[in-house]
């Protein structure tokens, strides 16, 4: 396994340590759709849409943590999906990228989510979601719940990850509703990969790339669906793609 | 490498999209047990589109009657908060959590919203006779002793006698019913559930 | 997508290590966790928490005092009565005062003054370790109850221990001999290694067991599950053999507002000013009884009072005597 993979497990499931270990001490509360610590309190963006759908409801509280999470967004994007997302982790260290690329499925995905929180009017993506099943495994081991919905529901999780990623799309960049969103809260955050003068147009990062971005020519429309995997910078052989933070060079 | 869309896919795609997001509209016919929910829940259509199932309420309870629905009560309230008597009784009359609550206050969705506590009412309490001491002829009203409704549970010659109309379903009879198994459970007949958020 | 044997069973390996990591800092961390466990496996072997003292007197002193309104006075009062708390602390240092604490109002409580009023004198008699401890009916948090019956209001600023014994408190299993029910019973490790335990009770009514006074009040010496299993078992023979288990050395039954007709909450309140006191747990028990069934107006308030069921066992037990001839009532 790639160095990068490696790190990426070690700190995704570091991630999901923290919240266990925060969550039986009692300093966080909350599943990945709501957590709150002290007076800090993030949400999950499709969840308050979903919320919004189907109750037309919106609370301050809900506000605060849209707020919270966006300020995070803007800062590292999504830092989230690629270094700290237990689902992401496995998608990028399984995923072999085929240069397939299909900007049209996950925006259909939310909308497909909302429409249906809306026709059911209930967050239908919340009970079900892949991206909080490693988070609410843990609640449910702390608190009892009985994990069957769970299990069922990563396994049909793993089946059509195992399928479209035959086909050549990453569950992550072309799929997952909840990582697009959080791409279009912030397509060009602070911290954000980006070519420099060394690039030699050579399209090595492009097919590394699990979300198939064009990196040397990235439209924003693209960006969306990076997230900071850094498969670009361990790809390219000229040192030609670098992480920022702003406008300062941090790695690459 | 192929870049675009065959169209072909596109309407695949979209159909699928079709079938999913209407399996939405689907999902809501499938049946879900009532439960007791914790003091100050909007009605069930309501409360069940509101709820993130985040969990917070669960977490926070300072009793810990509190717990996730499970899946055999229905995919719907899956993982929303159930008032629970065996683990512990709801504390939000005559209790801690009179004047604060905090499953109430940790919702981010205002899916529980505070009432006062007279007018609290999860529930009512339902009596199996056969499991009943008293009923058998020992000696025991604890009942009636832990109740903190004037007038929910009467004793007559020494056997309990409950009134649903009174019992506002908090679970202290069932929590501290002697027998096993015990002789009281709780339901959520006679619930007073609120109709806005405010 | 391949996934190697190799790289499932670094995967494997990796999340196995990981928890098993996790366990080993968390022990290190945490380590009070099994603490509890381990105490509750020690049991005691003996009859009771001491040794009941026959034929030392000939009577049982039981010490009335009516019509003082002030229940700190009515406390100092019904005490010095019987000779004053010396007699009965003795030398000893480890004083427990179990109060009857059992709902958050204060009409079905001992008063948290009485408390105070004995708490003081028993640290003027020059003891240095008093304990108020408690657990609460099931379905009731103990240290709310302390709370909104103002106990911790009354009782810290004299620099008094209030325990709650739901959350504080350990459990001892303690094997008892010629019992009448109760073999193996666990109780609170405070009230049971006391050196000298004083039930503070309530005057008041009981729906199941007639009365609730010095004796029954023990029940809160108990943990929740075997306040149950009391029911269970036959609820008149367990309170007396938790009399007879736990036998108080001192009784002082709160009678400044008895609680009449119902009980043990929402019963009809009387003032009656009174309050009762005496070594021997059911004298003192039975005098409360009389004095409570003819506050209802009871025609005969002595052979009423007979008639609770576990007095006569405990009698059995050699508790104490209800045999009015052996009782001598002090009154001031």
């Amino acid at each position: 396994m790639k160095l990068l993979d490696k790190l990426r497990l070690i700190s995704s499931s570091s991630t999901l340590i923290t919240y266990f270990t925060a969550s039986l001490r009692g300093f966080i509360t909350g599943t990945t759709a709501f957590i709150k610590g002290g007076l800090v309190c993030i949400a999950c963006p499709l969840g308050v849409l979903q919320i919004l759908a189907a109750s037309l409801i919106l609370t301050n509280q809900l506000l605060l943590a849209l707020a919270t999470t966006s300020l995070f967004l803007l800062v590292a994007g999504r830092f989230f999906c690629g270094w700290m997302c237990p689902t992401g982790a496995v998608v990028h260290s399984t995923h072999r990228p085929r240069g397939r690329r299909w900007g049209i499925t996950a925006p259909l995905a939310i909308i497909t989510v909302l429409v249906s929180s809306f026709l059911a009017r209930l967050p239908v993506l919340c009970v079900i979601c892949p991206v909080g099943i490693p988070f609410k495994l843990v609640f449910a081991y702390i608190f009892g719940i009985d994990i069957y919905l769970l299990v069922l529901a990563l396994a049909g999780w793993l089946v059509l990850n195992a399928y479209i990623s035959r086909k050549g799309f990453s569950w992550c960049g072309t799929l997952c509703p909840v990582g697009y969103l959080l791409g279009l809260i912030s397509p060009k955050p602070l911290l954000h990969v980006s070519t420099n003068a060394n690039c030699t147009r050579c399209r090595v990062c492009v097919l590394s790339c699990p979300s198939n971005i064009n990196i040397p020519e990235a439209k924003l429309s693209d960006r969306v669906r990076c997230t900071l995997c850094l498969k670009c910078l361990e790809h390219c052989r000229f040192r030609g793609v670098e992480l920022r933070f702003y406008k300062k060079k941090i790695l690459g | 490498m192929r870049q675009g869309i065959r169209r072909r896919d596109f309407l695949k795609t979209l159909v699928a999209a079709g079938i999913i997001g209407s399996l939405g509209g689907v999902a809501k016919l499938l049946p879900y047990r009532r439960v007791v929910r914790p003091p100050g829940a909007l009605v069930e259509e309501k409360f069940l589109s509101q709820c993130t199932r985040c969990g917070q309420c669960i977490q926070t309870c300072v009793t810990g009657t509190l717990v996730p629905c499970s899946l055999g009560e229905g995919l719907l309230i899956w993982g929303t908060p159930r008032v629970d008597p065996l683990r512990a009784p709801c504390e939000a009359v005559a209790g801690r959590c009179e004047i604060s609550r905090p499953c109430v206050e940790n919702c981010p969705t205002n899916a529980l919203v505070y009432v006062e506590p007279e007018k609290v009412k999860m529930g009512s309490v339902k009596w199996i006779k056969e499991n009943c001491i008293a009923y058998r002829g020992g000696e025991c009203l604890v009942c009636y002793e832990v109740c903190p409704i004037d007038g929910a549970i009467t004793p007559r010659r020494g056997i309990p006698v409950f009134h649903s109309g009174k019992c506002i379903g908090c679970g202290r009879c069932v929590y501290a019913c002697p027998p096993e198994p015990k002789a009281l459970y709780l339901v959520p007949d006679g619930e007073r559930r609120i109709e806005t958020t405010r | 997508m391949k996934v190697s044997r190799r790289r499932a069973l670094i995967i494997i390996a990796t999340a196995v290590a990981g928890f098993l990591g996790y366990k080993y800092i968390s022990s290190i961390l945490y380590p009070e966790r099994d603490e509890r466990a381990e105490k509750e496996t020690s049991v005691e072997e003996g009859a009771t928490r001491r040794e009941a003292e026959v034929g030392e007197s000939k009577y049982s002193e039981v010490s009335v005092v009516r019509g003082v309104r002030d229940p700190r006075l009515l406390a100092r009062k019904v005490v010095e009565q019987i000779g004053g708390i010396e007699k009965i602390v003795g030398n000893k240092d480890r004083v427990v005062i179990k109060p009857n604490v059992g709902f958050p109002s204060r009409d079905a409580v001992a008063s948290p003054e009485v408390v105070a009023e004995i708490a003081k004198m028993v640290i003027e008699a020059g003891v240095s370790e008093v304990i108020v401890a408690e657990s609460s009916v099931r379905g009731y948090v103990t240290s709310f109850c302390f709370e909104k019956t103002k106990y911790y209001d009354v009782l810290k600023p004299l620099g008094i221990e209030v325990i709650d014994l739901k959350e504080q408190g350990n459990i001892r299993t303690v094997k008892a001999k010629n019992t009448l029910k109760l073999g193996e019973v666990d109780v609170y490790e405070e009230t049971y290694t006391a050196d000298i335990l004083i039930s503070v009770a309530k005057m008041k009514r009981h729906v199941s067991a007639d009365v609730t006074l010095g004796i029954k009040n023990l029940i809160g010496c108990f943990p929740d599950y075997e306040k149950g299993r009391f029911h269970r078992e036959g609820l008149h023979k367990c309170i007396a053999d938790i009399a007879y288990i736990l036998k108080p050395d001192l009784v002082v039954i709160d009678g400044s507002k008895a609680m009449t007709k119902h009980g043990p909450s929402g019963g009809v309140m009387v003032e009656a000013n009174t309050a009762v006191a005496s070594t021997d747990p059911l004298a003192a028990d039975y005098i409360a009884a009389k004095i409570l069934f003819e506050l209802e107006g009871e025609e005969d308030p002595a052979a009423r009072a007979k008639k609770v069921k576990y007095f006569g066992y405990a009698e059995q037990l050699g508790v104490g005597t209800m045999d009015e001839d052996k009782i001598k009532v002090v009154t001031g």
